[in-house]
């Protein structure tokens, strides 16, 4: 497969993080992923689909600060590199491309 | 300043095997974060309940990845090769001995008389080194350059591999090695010969320490 191609749920995790800016880090995407695309992702599958994406040089990350309340825990902080943000750019082109002239109205393919 | 509730952390257990991983410390620390926010939102009792059904959650999806799942099929390998060969012999790890032992017994000098004890001892130490502590030392180096972060699950499943063997073998023999027992103590023949499984658990372990322990300095640097 060619590491440029991007999956549903990776492509949803890049937008988060393009949406989330300077916030961007596992509590705050999940509730991004809950609340604007309805899904409920375990964390352990944000991570892997992120170490992933990190493999692929789409997002570059780094850790802050242990808070008491996350028990001591560092936030591991992510960001779109500038070659991430071009696959991503692709990706919309190419399924906006494929939805012209589709109708999805009422949750059914309207031809 | 507000009171921190406690987690049921005890559940935790569960991603034991996946504690080496770089992404552990982020999803307990994750965890803990969104327990917290429960906590003020819906109240103690609320907040467990989630954070027992996350940790399943997180349990599945840790698990159903290609890396654990190659780990479960490199393991069930070793345990179909063990248990195929198990009604012939006692044989260690990956039954190298009795690959070599036609290669080691001429290199070996020879018994005069019945074979004393002290021939058996260096007879079984020079079969161990090759099929007990150099596989031993070797196999996390080569199951952490291939699965990276993955050396927990590795020492859970070899464990639960040795042990198992191990078990089959003692009852097998049950009655010779309590006879064997009575006759010579812990030091009879069969229970070393079928315990041999066992032996390679040390060198893993220590092995594989290292190997994590390594890889965790090179990820932080």
């Amino acid at each position: 497969m060619n590491d440029r191609n991007l999956g549903s749920l990776e492509s949803i995790l890049m937008l988060a993080v393009l949406r989330l800016g300077d916030d961007a880090y596992g509590v705050s995407i999940r509730h991004e992923l809950l609340t604007r695309a309805q899904k409920d992702v375990a964390i352990g599958a944000i991570y892997t689909a992120f170490e992933r994406l990190e493999r692929k040089g789409f997002v570059q990350s780094w850790l802050g600060n242990p808070t008491a309340v996350r028990g001591g825990r560092a936030k591991r902080y992510y960001r779109l590199t500038p070659r991430g943000l071009k696959s991503l750019t692709e990706t919309q082109r190419a399924i906006q491309g494929m939805m012209v002239g589709l109708n999805f109205a009422g949750g059914t393919l309207n031809a | 300043m507000p009171e921190i509730a406690v987690a049921p952390r005890w559940i935790l257990f569960l991603l034991w095997p996946f504690k080496g991983e770089s992404c552990y410390p982020q999803i307990e620390g994750d965890l803990s974060e969104e327990f917290q926010l429960r906590v003020s939102k819906n109240g103690i009792a609320d907040a467990r309940q989630w954070y027992r059904r996350e940790v399943f959650r997180n349990f599945w999806s840790l698990t159903w990845r290609w890396e654990t799942i190659a780990v479960i099929v490199l393991t069930l390998f070793f345990v179909a090769f063990g248990y195929s060969t198990f009604p012939r012999m006692p044989i260690p790890f990956l039954h190298l001995a009795r690959l070599l032992e036609p290669v080691l017994d001429p290199l070996l000098p020879p018994a005069l008389g019945p074979q004393p004890f002290i021939y058996v001892s260096i007879r079984i130490v020079i079969l161990l080194l090759p099929t007990t502590i150099i596989p031993g030392l070797s196999f996390p180096l080569v199951c952490g350059a291939l699965l990276r972060g993955h050396q927990r699950m590795i020492r859970f499943v070899v464990t639960a591999y040795c042990l198992g063997i191990t078990v089959l073998y003692g009852i097998s023999q049950f009655d010779t090695i309590i006879r064997e027992l009575r006759q010579w103590g812990p030091l009879s023949p069969t229970v070393i010969v079928h315990s041999l499984p066992l032996w390679i658990l040390p060198f893993i372990w220590v092995s594989s320490i290292w190997v994590e322990r390594h890889q965790r300095r090179r990820a932080i640097a």
